[in-house]
């Protein structure tokens, strides 16, 4: 694939903590406007590998392409300047906070400044992040009800519309349908697509592969620190289920060398 | 940053909260205004000769201003999830200082007479602001061992708490620092803005004035700036502000700078106020202080508060207590009905969060 339409190229990834090799050497490229899914056992390395994109980690070897160029991510502020947001498992929010202040949340709009003090623009800040609720279709009221007093859906809902606030090029979810009701869960994946269809590139982290089968383009499998598959999704549910999980326990390997043989 | 002026232009929509019954009960300050209200009202009636005079008055609005200072500094540690329990051994302390550095100069404040030579009187307003450093840098160091070495705040601040008292009573040998009793120093505290003429003037102690303007300044903090924002942020989930880019270390700083300077306006004010630096004058004001900002609805497991709330925590004690004076009740028995009020504070408090969610 040309440098040209991919957003995101991590190459050669290795992760080293101590003797524990998370990462073992992964290529993993991002289209744009794709939706990838990156799926593994437990301590396969997706959310290493998610960090390190993010600027969580560094990566003891290896580099990162965004859009084409070397980029240099050396903590969270590096990646987000890229235009890279991460959405976390646990959503990230102050629940003592509203909507639209987590929204704005570290960034917020600034009316003018005295000094060290920075005057916020409230009502500015309370209008985007209305506009914001109002295009991605998210079910909330008001932007001024309180996180602690929002569903786990609604709470996911905004952690990715906070992400996607800032004209962000790539977002990262780790496991967005965890811990969420079934209806609630169909409802982050309607905030995927309608994600995807306002040009947004995505990947998923995910444990449930009928999420990963219902909105992503393309699914890459890790499996003890390396990639195992990296395909398109096709076929129907029970026939993806299959293949994915023959990938993940080790059955089948599309990258196998001789010098990964145990 | 987006530019703001084409959503600002656009009108309000609808969802924005229009006046209802239970959000006004449910909101933090207005029951706690009512509360004062009868609780002011009650009082008057039993003591209609006494309650309501101006000298009266001013009794309450120094104890109001004593406790809301320090509590204004305490609000903000507790938002963030800590707590300050050096503020009264450090107001004894500053007091002190301020008395000491004005009456007989830095070079007499053991153990610095060993090495200084000369002791000298120091102006009122460099001493002023001498002791606010000093106090400030205290609130520095709570804050770096909070941050940087992940320090219990309690345990933090009670150590400052025990070398405060300590180095109080060493400095003094245990006998106030008693300032001349013509001292201009002294007109901060004992001194009155008078409303009206006559010997009914309605007075408003100086300390009240400095009461409001900071409590102004730190609601301004708190409720408009980004500042403000993160302070809430860090209480109510620091991992995500530290995600979001906020420098959280630099948020708890500040906060800890704030109350150590608080400490130290009241240890000046109370000088000045009692004329004397007095080393063992304010034990366990850092408790009324907290007591003060639960009684205002501040949670002390951080994220929520509000300077008004506080304010009015320290009015409903000041109110309590000079009420129970008036009626000759027990000093013994103010505390007990005080501690009740407390507990009942905090009970509501939990009651309407649950309500609330």
């Amino acid at each position: 694939m040309s440098a040209q339409s991919s957003i995101v190229e991590m190459q050669n990834i290795k992760k080293y903590f101590g003797a524990v090799r998370a990462l073992r050497g992964v290529d993993l490229t991002l289209h744009r406007g794709e939706v990838l899914g990156l799926v593994g056992d437990n301590a396969a390395g997706k959310s290493t590998l998610m960090k390190v994109l993010s600027g969580a980690y560094s990566p003891d070897e290896g580099q990162i392409l965004i859009e084409g160029a070397r980029a240099h991510i050396a903590n969270p502020d590096d990646s987000r300047r890229q235009g890279i947001e991460m959405v976390y498992q646990d959503f990230a929010l102050a629940n003592n906070l509203d909507v639209a202040s987590n929204v704005f949340l570290g960034r917020e709009v600034v009316r003018w400044q005295l000094g060290p003090l920075r005057i916020m623009n409230k009502r500015a800040m309370e209008d985007l992040a209305r506009d914001l609720v109002a295009r991605l279709k998210i079910d909330i009221e008001s932007v001024r009800l309180k996180v602690e007093n929002l569903s786990g859906g609604q709470r996911q809902a905004v952690a990715i519309g906070r992400a996607t606030a800032f004209d962000a090029k790539v977002i990262i979810m780790d496991e967005p349908t965890a811990a969420l009701s079934v209806a609630a869960i169909s409802k982050v994946l309607d905030l995927v697509r309608e994600l995807k269809a306002h040009g947004c590139s995505i990947i998923i982290i995910s444990h449930r592969l009928e999420d990963i089968h219902a909105v992503c383009d393309r699914v890459i499998v890790l499996r003890q620190g390396r990639k195992v598959a990296d395909r398109p999704v096709i076929g129907d549910i029970h026939e993806f289920r299959e293949q994915i999980v023959a990938y993940m326990v080790g059955a089948k390997d599309d990258f196998a060398t001789e010098m990964d043989q145990p | 940053m987006d530019t703001p002026e084409a959503v600002t232009k656009r009108g309000r929509m609808p969802g924005r909260s229009g006046f209802s019954l239970p959000g006004f009960l449910r909101s933090r300050e207005i029951p706690i205004a009512i509360v004062l209200l009868l609780l002011c009202f009650f009082f008057w009636q039993q003591r209609p000769e006494a309650f309501l005079r101006p000298a009266n008055l001013a009794v309450i609005m120094r104890f109001v201003a004593t406790f809301g200072l320090l509590a204004i500094g305490e609000l903000l540690v507790i938002i963030t999830g800590g707590i300050d329990l050096s503020v009264g051994s450090m107001t004894a302390l500053n007091g002190v200082l301020v008395a000491m550095l004005m009456t007989k100069g830095i070079g007499a404040i053991p153990p610095l007479n060993t090495i200084l030579v000369s002791a000298t009187p120091i102006a009122i307003f460099p001493s002023v602001i001498l002791v606010l450093i000093f106090a400030g840098l205290v609130g520095l160091w709570h804050g770096w061992f909070v941050t940087k070495l992940h320090i219990p705040p309690f345990i933090i601040t009670l150590g400052t708490w025990l070398m405060a008292s300590g180095a109080a009573a060493f400095i003094t040998r245990g006998y106030p620092v008693v300032f001349p009793s013509d001292f201009p120093f002294l007109g901060l505290g004992q001194g009155e803005l008078l409303l009206g003429g006559g010997s009914e003037a309605f007075q408003i102690p100086n300390m009240f004035s400095i009461l409001v303007v900071a409590a102004l300044f730190f609601a301004f903090i708190l409720n408009s700036t980004t500042l403000g924002r993160h302070i809430y942020a860090v209480g109510g989930n620091i991992e995500a502000a530290r995600l979001s880019g906020i420098n959280v270390d630099r948020v708890r700083m500040f906060c800890y700078v704030s109350s150590g300077v608080m400490g130290g306006l009241v240890g000046i004010l109370l000088a000045s106020r009692l004329g004397q630096g007095t080393p063992t004058v304010d034990t366990a004001y850092e408790l009324w202080a907290i007591a003060a900002t639960v009684i205002g609805g501040t949670s002390l497991f951080g994220g929520e508060g509000s300077v008004l709330g506080v304010i009015l925590g320290a009015a409903i004690m000041g109110v309590m207590q000079n009420g129970m004076v008036l009626l000759n009740v027990s000093s013994y028995l103010q505390n007990v009905v005080l501690g009740v009020v407390l507990v009942l504070a905090v009970t509501w408090d939990r009651w309407r969060r649950h309500r609330g969610s």
